[in-house]
């Protein structure tokens, strides 16, 4: 066993950087409605605890969500059904002994903000609601590792159809300097966009033949500037991205409101986001932290009433990467 | 047997049913990483199964890659060691002898990881109930004779590693244990080791990449033979009829 | 304090040849199981405790002069092991008692590490 590796599915901290797995990758590709469970034991709020015990231990659960009119209103855990126990009061009902104010997440973000949650929050499940707030699913850590080994076997299958190599699109044209500037607009306060530019981004550098671990780093490092334009910024932002033979340069910028001290944002969980935005499994104050990861260098530059304008690079010189396959070589000895 | 060929081997890589192994460790991406990295040789060695090894033999098929089953085993001493096969069916006798010696004890996937048994396509079969990373009651030298006894090649892990590393564990090889090699980890140089622990330069020295995810697969060994063959793994280590083998990390 | 206050105060089985324990003088214990620890730790003379019954334990008690092994948790030698611990005069011990209790036990007695 390495002592270094990381449990699956757990998200990594700048301790255990260096490189990007394609399981880490793929958090932040896989939307939260690929990998929850639809099939669960619904409560309602005048059930009795007794009778929630009973389904426990026949479905083999630790806990389900209580429903009320489609909406998730409390959730019970073992844990409950044990103090209930304690109490002596198994004819209680639902409702006095469900945790409220559940933290739910929305089946349209990625698998990576559940797995924020998980990290921030110590539960061994989240009830998943769609737009209009009606629960639709129930996510555990061990839904996300399953889902993750699905969509590697089934985005092998599918890259393996649609993969092309482009690595001397570069070489082939002549001129003093080449280069592919790709643009995004980014709307604040947009979550069910959250992640469109960088996924772009990376399907549009694996097409031209960059290697997936630069891809990886790109589509992570722009996945999370997109992210902070649309919690933080007034109007939203622009998400601009040069690729040429040596490096990739991302410029993520905005015109308000400024971050007024920059040292403390990058602090990794600092964060100033609202309960709300939390609440949405965003604004852990990892992103700037998982951002400097992913890039050779960084530089945030802001001022309050003006606007932030955050420079990435990624060079593509220094990786071993743009691998030659160098295949086997023969001798002829006897 | 005519041609010798240089291949670059990387004989200690993991699947998703190690606990401790990314989830990105399937049969098709441990096949097309390892060819992408032009390694032609891999042995794949789960901690205490060998259940993955068929879907990434199947997976290979066609590739040009040879993949010889495995397993690293963990010994009542805490020691980690890796027992390399041929066939799938000594490796399988051996995982029936192993299986017998491991403590009952169920795996908590929060605190381990998930161990999944796999499809040649990374398809899920099943949940691996029973906890892989536990020393088995068997002894390092018993263990190592029934390696022998089916026909394998026995190599002890990682050896300069304090956690289940032959040398902190046990302070030396056993004089006793006639092992024919060692693989030291891809966090040190052969000079290191040497200098760390002197004793082991009389040993033929391999590079483990020890690949718990896919960059991770390191092919850090180069091996002139004419097969992919445990029979001419041992020539290589020997340095016997023109087999050879050498530590050449990839640049 | 002697080996046979030892054996007799912790009520240890003796897995090798009989001696004139009571002539063996030990003032020092110490104890893990990674042999590399003990071969850079553990004082000439003392008496060892640990779980590990590989038969390198021989060597390296009988590389730094150890005044006795005591193998707790009854983990057992093979009979390799106790043989070449006879012929290199290591006095090995056993007991059913964890690591932690022989350890506190032997501190109670005033041995120190």
């Amino acid at each position: 066993m390495d002592q270094t590796s990381r449990f699956k599915g757990k998200i990594v901290t700048d301790q255990a950087a260096g490189n990007i797995t394609r399981s880490e990758e793929l958090a932040y590709e896989l939307k939260i409605a690929e990998v929850m469970s639809t099939q669960m034991q619904l409560l309602s709020p005048d059930m009795h605890m007794g009778d929630v015990l009973a389904m426990f231990r026949q479905a083999h659960i630790s806990g389900a969500p209580v429903v009320e009119n489609g909406k998730c209103v409390g959730i019970i855990s073992i844990e409950d059904t044990i103090r209930c126990l304690l109490n002596n009061d198994m004819q209680a009902p639902v409702s006095e002994y469900m945790t409220r104010n559940v933290i739910t997440i929305n089946s349209v973000e990625p698998v990576i903000s559940a797995l924020k949650t998980f990290v921030t929050i110590q539960v061994g499940r989240l009830p998943v609601v769609n737009e209009g707030g009606d629960l639709v699913g129930i996510l555990t850590k061990g839904d996300i590792t399953r889902g993750l080994l699905k969509a590697l076997q089934h985005d092998y299958q599918a890259e393996e159809v649609i993969r092309y190599r482009a690595s001397h699109l570069f070489e082939d044209i002549e001129s003093d300097r080449t280069s592919l500037i790709l643009r995004y607009n980014i709307a604040p306060r947009d979550f069910t966009k959250g992640g469109a530019a960088s996924s772009n981004i990376k399907r549009a550098l694996v097409r031209l033949g960059a290697p997936p671990q630069i891809a990886r780093r790109t589509g992570i490092a722009v996945y999370e500037a997109e992210i902070n334009l649309i919690i933080h910024t007034t109007n939203g932002g622009v998400i601009r991205v040069e690729i040429e033979p040596q490096k990739i340069t991302i410029d993520a910028y905005d015109d308000g409101p400024g971050i007024a001290d920059i040292d403390q944002a990058l602090r990794p969980g600092f964060s100033t986001a609202t309960n709300e935005v939390r609440e949405l499994g965003f604004g852990a104050g990892m992103g700037l932290v998982n951002i400097s990861r992913c890039v050779d260098s960084m530089k945030l530059e802001s001022t309050v009433g003006v606007g932030t304008r955050l420079k990435m690079k990624i060079n593509l010189e220094t990786q071993d990467a743009f691998r030659e396959g160098s295949t086997a070589t023969k001798e002829t000895k006897a | 047997m005519g041609f010798l060929t240089t291949i670059r081997a990387e004989l200690h890589v993991h699947t998703c049913l190690s606990p401790c192994a990314e989830v990105e460790m399937i049969p098709p991406l441990i096949v097309r990483e390892a060819i992408e990295r032009g390694i032609y040789l891999i042995a794949i060695t789960d901690h205490n199964t060998t259940a993955n090894i068929e879907g990434v033999m199947k997976a290979a098929q066609g590739s040009g890659l040879a993949v010889l089953p495995g397993m690293e085993v963990q010994t009542r001493e805490e020691v980690h060691s890796l027992c390399l096969f041929d066939t799938l069916e000594q490796a399988r006798a051996f995982d029936n002898w192993l299986r017998a010696g491991l403590p009952p004890m169920k795996n908590n996937p929060d605190y381990f990881g998930e161990q999944f048994v796999v499809d040649s396509t990374g398809d899920f079969l099943r949940r691996e109930e029973q906890l892989l990373i536990l020393s088995a009651e068997y002894g390092l030298e018993e263990t190592f004779a029934k390696v022998q006894e089916l026909g394998g090649l026995f190599i002890p892990a990682h050896v300069n590693r304090t956690a289940f590393g032959l040398l902190p564990v046990l302070g030396m090889v056993p004089p006793e244990l006639p092992v024919e090699a060692l693989e030291i980890s891809r966090h040190i140089t052969v000079e290191k080791a040497l200098q760390q622990f002197p004793h082991i330069a009389r040993y033929p020295l391999l590079q483990g990449g020890d690949a718990h995810r896919l960059d991770e697969l390191l092919g850090a060994n180069k091996f002139t033979i004419a097969e992919p063959t445990l029979a001419e793994l041992r020539l290589a280590l020997a340095g016997i009829d023109g087999r050879s083998f050498r530590i050449s990390p990839r640049s | 304090m002697n080996l046979q206050n030892i054996i007799d105060d912790l009520n240890l089985t003796l897995l090798t040849e009989r001696k004139d324990f009571s002539a063996v003088e030990i003032s020092e214990g110490y104890t893990s199981d990674l042999l590399s620890c003990v071969m850079a730790g553990a004082p000439h003379g003392s008496v060892w405790v640990t779980l590990q019954a590989h038969a390198n334990i021989v060597a390296v008690a009988a590389l730094l002069e150890l005044g006795a092994i005591i193998i707790s948790e009854d983990a057992q030698p093979g009979p390799a092991t106790l043989a070449k611990a006879n012929q290199e005069g290591i006095t090995m011990l056993s007991t059913p008692r964890k690591s932690f209790e022989v350890v506190g036990r032997l501190w109670e007695m005033g041995l120190r590490g």
